[in-house]
């Protein structure tokens, strides 16, 4: 009877033991959204960014940005990259309003009801018929493991997915750095779009 | 044991060979002949270039030495080529996602600030 419940202890120790084995990397992953269903709309779009950048990838982004050591806002982007595990962006730009549906960006928002992930801003505007969201997923130790933004325009939607921990406050001040436009540029771009566009017509 | 001068001329007197000995000359000869010519046909140049090879093995040590390390060497720069080249795109790609991800968050956080302000 002894050795019958030894082994029956046994037995229930390592399946938990499998069970928490298996668990752990699902949790890892967790924060990782599908992304594929949102190809379709590439035919419709007339400007598509695709990014999917994965572990490795990212190691040999930020082994790049290393090379240039004297400069301290390569350092600054790597710093925020390395230790990601993935980054992957699905952005499409269409020239007429109602180019997907409803039912895209619900799949995204069902996967982002799932637990762990948390929405922290939510913006909707019914009369410019745009939602936008930032949503958080937080590990055990309350440190962010990854970040979603959802922003759905009418001629535009942009799914970002960061895999990891990931500093909102320095993603958001990293306009005008390396490469990536600040305010006065990003005002500059539109003032010079807006102009061409005035042009254009004329 | 004696020889007289008639056995002496006796073994040394002319002996007709009979007509097949010419033939097995003339045969003789042509299977020289096509041993000769048969050798550099299969070798050719580099039959030649291998024989010549083997007779130097130390020639052949530094050559074979010198086309190993010249390989190794190709290789080693095709990688570093091809790595370069990935990890600039990955560079790229991270930059063209933080510069989308920037956009978009300002984005948000701005329309938020907006729509708080009265």
């Amino acid at each position: 009877m002894k050795t019958a419940a030894r082994s029956n202890w046994l037995i229930g120790f390592f399946v938990g033991v499998l069970v928490f084995c298996l668990a752990l990397p699902t949790r890892a992953q967790d924060a990782r959204l599908k992304l594929a269903q949102l190809e379709k709309l590439s035919a419709k779009a007339v400007e598509v960014n695709n990014v999917t950048l994965d572990g490795d990838m990212l190691q040999l982004a930020a082994k790049f940005l290393d090379l240039d050591k004297d400069d301290p806002e390569s350092q600054q982007v790597k710093s925020l990259i390395k230790n990601l595990k993935g980054i992957y962006v699905k952005s499409f730009e269409f020239d007429q309003p109602n180019q997907y549906s409803a039912s895209d960006v619900e799949e995204i928002r069902s996967q982002l009801a799932a637990p762990g992930w948390n929405k922290i801003v939510e913006s909707r505007d019914k009369r410019a018929n745009e939602n936008d969201e930032i949503y958080v997923m937080k590990d055990s130790h309350n440190n962010v493991a990854g970040v979603a933004i959802v922003v759905a325009e009418p001629k535009e939607l942009t799914v970002v997915n960061i895999v990891g921990p990931v500093d909102l406050d320095k993603l958001s001040a990293l306009g005008g750095k390396f490469g990536i436009p600040g305010d006065k540029e990003k005002e500059h771009v539109k003032k010079k779009t807006t102009r061409e566009a005035s042009h254009d017509k004329s | 044991m004696q020889f007289s001068e008639d056995d002496l001329r006796a073994a040394l007197r002319r002996k007709d060979p009979g007509e097949s000995f010419t033939e097995s000359v003339m045969a003789r000869v042509n299977q020289l002949q096509a041993r000769v010519t048969s050798t550099p046909k299969a070798g050719s140049q580099l039959g030649e270039l291998w024989h010549g090879l083997l007779r130097r093995p130390a020639l052949t040590g530094a050559a074979a030495g010198m086309l190993i390390v010249g390989a190794s060497l190709g290789f080693v720069h095709y990688r570093g080529v091809q790595e370069r080249r990935t990890g600039e795109v990955a560079k790229q790609q991270a930059l063209l996602a933080l510069r989308i991800t920037n956009a978009k968050l300002n984005h948000v956080i701005e329309r938020v600030k907006t729509a708080q302000t009265p």
